[in-house]
């Protein structure tokens, strides 16, 4: 019996999916080889499958989720605690560099080197201290992000030296917009009088490809950074927390606090900040 | 006092597994899940949720994976549950489009002329339609097409698998598959018409044609 144009039209899905059993598949590329139209109808599956795949295929997950997905899997309960029914919780993690920076190498590829500690989930029992510092904190990172988020226009616009200057009139310390050398992408957009709690604030705007960045520079009260987490990144100390999705790096240069706050990705962010100076 | 991964027993590491330990074994096909997530949600913040939702079950289940199986193929499967069960927004259209009706119009019944310009093109106008159509085509198919799409074009698994991670027969799949390229590839015809770039009335009858009709008419002529 050979095999109809029928047989083959029915079956060109397996054909091009590599589903034949390797009799049928002998006995349709003979048939192919004879029969022009099924040849072409064969081609044409044959092509829509790859092109279906060249088209739709390859994509990347944001970098966001992958530091999701990391923060959800440590806060889920742990399968080794309950596999081994143990009377107390064996995955006492919140001091444990090892475990941290094996998720560090998943969620910062590119600083991976650098950061030590991400600061998940704790579960010591000395956890609650932790905890507590760390909280003392959050109220100002807040604060950070909320001015950024608000969007206000600037109040004053032109060069670096320019808005320095306007500054200096109206704030007790010397703010000055942060350089960030030789990077191309970055434009300063101009500046404003903020605030970070009480305390007196510059906010300068920047755009870095096209998204929204803002670093907000001001005196830092008493124990900033006491219980925030700290990375250090091309050799610069950068305190940082994650509040309503923005990550936010902070840098102390000349006495003066500067806070890094954008519409981009963690490693962007600290990439970013890392990059940053102020110039004389 | 601090515990680590040292001090605990043997018994706790044989059915255990540490959260950075699958982190390390499942996080690789975090693309693969967000791809296909993104072709079943067709949103990106249903598909994050919708990573993130696998990942946590795929890591809470992760004693039914049987070791030296396919990995990739078993998240798929979580993935596609959940969405299932989930996300899934309208079940009442999903059954309607998967019923007796669903069979294209243009199964079977294609012209040749189309076919031949829609295959490999190499002309820039025809290859950026088909990619532009390719993407539409498949949000417009069902939700169970789309899963086949997914699965089958996309992530290249077998019959097998997919049956597996559907849960249904072999055949199902096949039918289901055959039913979901035939309503991409329909679309793409008709747009390739609309748009002028292949001529229906390019074939000796003036328009589209069956194939078995072809058939014959080359036999007679033979």
């Amino acid at each position: 019996m050979t095999t109809s144009c029928r047989v083959v039209k029915r079956h060109v899905d397996a054909l091009v999916d590599g589903e034949l059993d390797s009799s049928a598949q002998i006995e349709f590329e003979k048939h192919l080889a004879g029969c022009v139209i099924c040849r072409e109808h064969a081609m044409f599956a044959q092509s829509m499958k790859r092109a279906t795949k060249a088209t739709l295929g390859g994509v990347k997950a944001p970098e966001h989720l992958r530091l999701r997905v990391l923060t959800a899997l440590d806060s889920a309960p742990s399968r080794a605690a309950a596999s081994a029914q143990a009377p107390r919780a064996p995955v006492l993690r919140a001091g444990s560099p090892r475990s941290d920076s094996r998720l560090a190498r998943f969620a910062l590829p590119a600083a991976a080197a650098a950061v030590v500690a991400l600061g998940f989930a704790t579960q010591t029992d000395d956890s609650q201290d932790t905890v507590a510092l760390q909280a003392a904190s959050v109220p100002m990172f807040e604060d950070i992000v909320r001015r950024h988020e608000r969007e206000h226009p600037p109040e004053v616009q032109g060069s670096a030296a320019q808005m320095a200057t306007w500054f200096q009139r109206k704030l007790e310390f010397p703010a000055r917009p942060v350089d960030f050398g030789t990077r191309s992408d970055v434009q300063l957009i101009g500046g404003r009088i903020s605030n970070v709690r009480e305390r007196d604030a510059a906010a300068f705007y920047y755009q870095v490809h096209g998204h929204r960045v803002t670093v907000i520079v001001f005196e830092p009260p008493p124990d900033t950074f006491r219980g925030v987490d700290h990375v250090r990144v091309d050799g610069h100390d950068l305190y940082y927390r994650t509040v309503h999705g923005y990550t936010v790096p902070m840098m102390q240069m000349g006495g003066l606090t500067y806070a890094f706050t954008g519409d981009l990705d963690r490693d962007t962010m600290m990439r970013l900040a890392a990059s940053a100076h102020v110039g004389h | 006092m601090a515990l680590n991964d040292d001090n605990e027993g043997p018994e706790s590491r044989r059915g255990g597994l540490e959260q950075a330990e699958f982190a390390e074994l499942a996080l690789p096909y975090l693309d693969t899940l967000y791809g296909a997530a993104l072709r079943l949600t067709r949103s990106p913040a249903d598909a994050d949720d919708l990573v993130q939702d696998a990942f946590l079950k795929a890591y809470r289940f992760y004693d039914r994976f049987e070791p030296g199986t396919n990995l990739r193929a078993w998240l798929l499967r979580i993935l596609t549950n959940t969405f299932i069960n989930k996300y899934r927004r309208n079940t009442r259209e999903r059954k309607v489009l998967d019923g007796e009706d669903a069979e294209p119009v243009g199964d079977g019944v294609m012209s040749r002329a189309a076919m031949r310009a829609l295959t490999e093109p190499e002309d820039d106008a025809m290859r950026s339609l088909v990619t532009q159509e390719i993407q539409n085509a498949l949000d417009e198919l069902s939700e169970e097409h789309r899963l086949m799409i997914v699965l089958a074009d996309i992530e290249e698994l077998s019959y097998k698998e997919i049956a597996d991670i559907v849960g249904c027969p072999i055949g199902t799949v096949m039918s289901r598959l055959h039913r979901a390229r035939k309503h991409m590839q329909g679309r793409l015809v008709e747009q390739a018409i609309e748009m002028g770039i292949v001529d229906p009335g390019k074939d000796a009858s003036g328009a589209t044609v069956s194939l078995d009709a072809y058939r014959r008419a080359r036999e007679i002529a033979g």
